[in-house]
């Protein structure tokens, strides 16, 4: 009798482990496949069409000459970094400003923050694409009516304007999202914490960089590793500015442009992987990168 | 350190599910497929029973359903008329945007599920697939295809290396200079397109003519990269031969050409498709658009309102042809017989394409087809000019195709690095050195001196 109930309780353990299985078969499909595959064809020489022929290291060994693959890494990661700044420095500014003043239409502030991130970004990038293409495009026609000098301008030769006009576009469409993360943080701080402050006699600006900014560390990074792996993957916006070659002179070529074109446009099967595998190990990098760095700073404090 | 073991844990499925959404995407497509899977299974097994009492004649007690992935709407007018001589034959036609197309359609070849029985290729890349071997040899003894009406240009292209033809097309799209009648007369003293063609009839002479027309205000060309699509037909050889990228003559002379257009403002210095080169057709300022026929089709032709009557057709420094759409059935189809008969219809039947072109005025691939349309009215966007007499004379004059299977990139990446060299940023040599460099970044295989 007593045997026949610890069995039972162990039994019913193991339906915990059903519960989870969808995932894990979701995710093996969906997730775990195709990284085994892309794995697998990472060594291999393949068009799409003929039959797949070893390669051995040879797509790792360009890989690690590709002048273009490090101009890719680093023309995403300066659109990432150019973006990522100035969208840490809005949120933390319009969180304070909404958590610590009364702000009348303060919902309303925030969701029309938010609404840029709710926009396909391919359409975001054809939008933009429109605003500044040609000498009689809006934005050229709005200068000429200004009487500004020079106008118009050929915005899209200039690769200055045009990458950061890219990450303009990501700051537009991510800030008022991070806003809303920051924000969320800032709810978790006890408010005890607060009000001691407060009897210590603490400024509102002291109170903001010396309680809150700490204690919401985690959740900056959070931010800061999910903005480098999202950053680092970037496609649709610069993909659809222009002409999805990374024009003009490959300043917006990102990484996953480039691996695409080289898959899907070139038909280099095996190469195309082989960068997908670079821009792994990259991503992960950075990620290891900035987590470290971050709790370095907890430490010391 | 614990909780940064944790942490990383957690974070490492994350980067790498999403780092797999970037690269393994040729994968995760082939899940959209698995739905077209089931159907054919069921057709192979509806297959195996009629090909036991298969009729010995072509006739119309064929049935089955037959799956054709096309990267263009139009290939679906052909359906209704088909119906109507085979009523037992269901044709679904999947349309797949011609920029997706062949990241779409390669995964389902290599994998064999749910591959359709018909699929099309654009010219940018149908030399690839013809090379593949995916599509079946159309002149083999189940289906022997006779080419003797179709215009040579097509069966060209659609033949790979060996001399086996793979593909063929329902339209062919011969390449013309789309001219204002109106400026014409006013500029250069006659609307008349042979005339007009006289005075285009080398690149320095169209230079000349937008210097004439830039004196009244007038930008000669919506955007010099249309021109483009001509001057490849300026070529001697193709852009690759024997594994080797050959840089013709013609196409640097083409670049200096560029340039000076650029220079002095030939043109409305926009991109192709852009806004305001779409809306050069209704504009008092721009003279032609250097187009195939599809872009009477599709640009001038349903623009056009208060200059309807004011455009016509000329030829300009050299015939050439741009475009086009190929058709070729899988190699491993279960419905071959179905297949050919929709094949057959569209590409090779002079009545259902003559029924076509006269509904849509779209420029077919049939000689007999063409010449019957050529007699008919003249168009009234053309001030009365019969675009298929036009276009009939262009394709009897064209060159031998130049295509490859490397264009779609080649041209791109041509046309990066002359706009580079056209506005000023580089010199013809960093231009052309860049040019190569992206050539074999794209394609190590080709050999680039």
């Amino acid at each position: 009798m007593r045997d026949g109930k610890k069995r039972s309780t162990l039994n019913k353990s193991r339906y915990g482990y059903l519960f989870i299985a969808p995932f894990f078969a979701v995710f093996a499909v969906f997730g775990l496949y195709p990284v085994l595959y892309t794995a697998f064809l990472s060594f291999k020489s393949w068009d799409g069409l003929a039959v797949v022929k070893s390669a051995g290291g040879k797509n790792y060994a360009r890989l690690l000459t590709d002048v273009v693959f490090y101009q890719s890494l680093w023309n995403t990661f300066r659109i990432w970094i150019v973006n990522f700044i100035p969208q840490l420095l809005s949120a933390l500014v319009l969180s304070a400003v909404f958590t610590f003043h009364k702000i009348r239409g303060k919902n309303f502030f925030r969701a029309s923050f938010y609404l840029p991130n709710l926009i396909t970004a391919a359409s975001v990038g054809l939008l933009f694409n429109l605003l500044f293409n040609g000498d009689k495009s809006a934005v050229n026609h709005l200068l000429v009516s200004l009487g500004v000098q020079k106008a118009p301008f050929d915005f899209f030769n200039s690769t200055v304007f045009t990458s950061g006009l890219v990450s303009y576009i990501q700051w537009w469409m991510w800030f008022g999202y991070t806003t809303v993360i920051v924000m969320a943080g800032i709810t978790t701080v006890d408010p005890g914490i607060y009000d001691a402050a407060m009897v210590d006699g603490a400024t509102k600006g002291q109170t903001y960089r010396k309680i809150t900014l700490p204690l919401i560390r985690p959740t900056l990074i959070y931010l800061t590793i999910t903005s480098i792996i999202g950053g680092m993957q970037l496609f649709d916006v610069p993909a659809t500015l222009t002409n999805g070659l990374g024009d003009p002179r490959k300043s917006i070529l990102t990484t996953s442009m480039y691996l695409y074109n080289q898959g899907f446009k070139n038909h280099n099967y095996g190469y195309a992987s082989a960068v997908s595998a670079g821009l792994f190990l990259i991503i992960m990098i950075l990620s290891a990168f900035s987590m470290k760095a971050m709790q370095r700073k907890e430490e010391e404090s | 350190m614990k909780k940064r073991i944790a942490a990383l844990s957690i974070l490492m499925p994350v980067a790498v599910s999403l780092a797999a959404c970037g690269g393994g995407g040729s994968v995760s497509s082939a899940g959209s497929t698995t739905e077209a899977e089931d159907s054919a299974a069921v057709e192979t097994a509806e297959e195996a029973d009629a090909s036991a009492e298969e009729p010995e004649t072509e006739n119309a007690s064929l049935s089955g359903t037959l799956e054709v992935w096309s990267s263009g709407e139009e290939l679906g007018r052909f359906v209704e008329g088909f119906q109507k001589e085979y009523p037992d034959v269901t044709v679904n036609i999947t349309v797949v945007p011609n920029a997706d197309f062949i990241a779409k359609l390669t995964p389902t070849l290599a994998g064999g599920q749910g591959a359709p029985d018909i699929f099309t290729g654009e010219s940018d890349y149908v030399k690839y697939l013809v090379e593949s071997g995916f599509w079946d040899d159309l002149q083999s003894a189940d289906y022997g295809a006779d080419v003797s009406d179709v215009w040579e240009y097509i069966v060209s292209v659609g033949t790979d290396s060996n001399g086996v033809l793979r593909a063929l097309s329902w339209q062919a799209s011969p390449g013309s200079v789309m001219y204002r009648r109106d400026m014409a007369r006013e500029v250069l003293g006659t609307d008349d397109p042979a005339e007009v063609a006289e005075m285009l009839s080398s690149n320095a002479a169209m230079l000349d003519v937008a210097a004439r027309l830039k004196e009244q205000g007038i930008k000669m060309f919506a955007s010099w990269q249309d021109i483009m699509n001509m001057q490849f037909s300026n070529r001697k050889e193709p852009w690759v031969t024997d594994g080797k990228l050959v840089v013709d003559d013609s196409l640097l002379e083409f670049m200096d050409m560029a340039k000076t257009i650029t220079e002095n403002g030939y043109d409305l210095g926009v991109d192709p498709w852009a806004p305001e080169w779409s809306a050069a057709v209704e504009s008092d300022d721009t003279f032609c658009y250097v187009l195939p026929s599809w872009g009477y089709q599709f640009v001038v032709k349903p623009a056009a309102d208060t200059t309807k009557g004011q455009w016509a057709l000329c030829q300009g420094s050299v015939p050439y042809v741009k475009g086009g759409t190929w058709l070729g059935i899988y190699k491993d189809s279960p419905n071959k017989e179905l297949a050919w008969a929709f094949l057959k219809y569209c590409c090779l039947n002079s009545e259902a394409q003559q029924a076509y072109a006269s509904e849509y005025g779209e420029y077919v691939s049939l000689k007999s087809a063409d010449e019957a349309l050529a007699s008919g009215e003249g168009e009234e966007v053309l001030g009365g000019q019969n675009p298929f007499a036009f276009y009939n004379e262009q394709m009897s004059k064209i060159p031998a195709d130049l295509m490859t299977a490397y264009d779609g990139t080649i041209n791109n990446a041509f046309l990066s690095a002359t706009k580079d060299y056209a506005t000023g940023i580089k010199s013809k040599e960093e231009a052309l050195s860049s040019f190569k460099a992206d050539v074999q970044n794209a394609y190590p295989e080709i050999a680039v001196d």
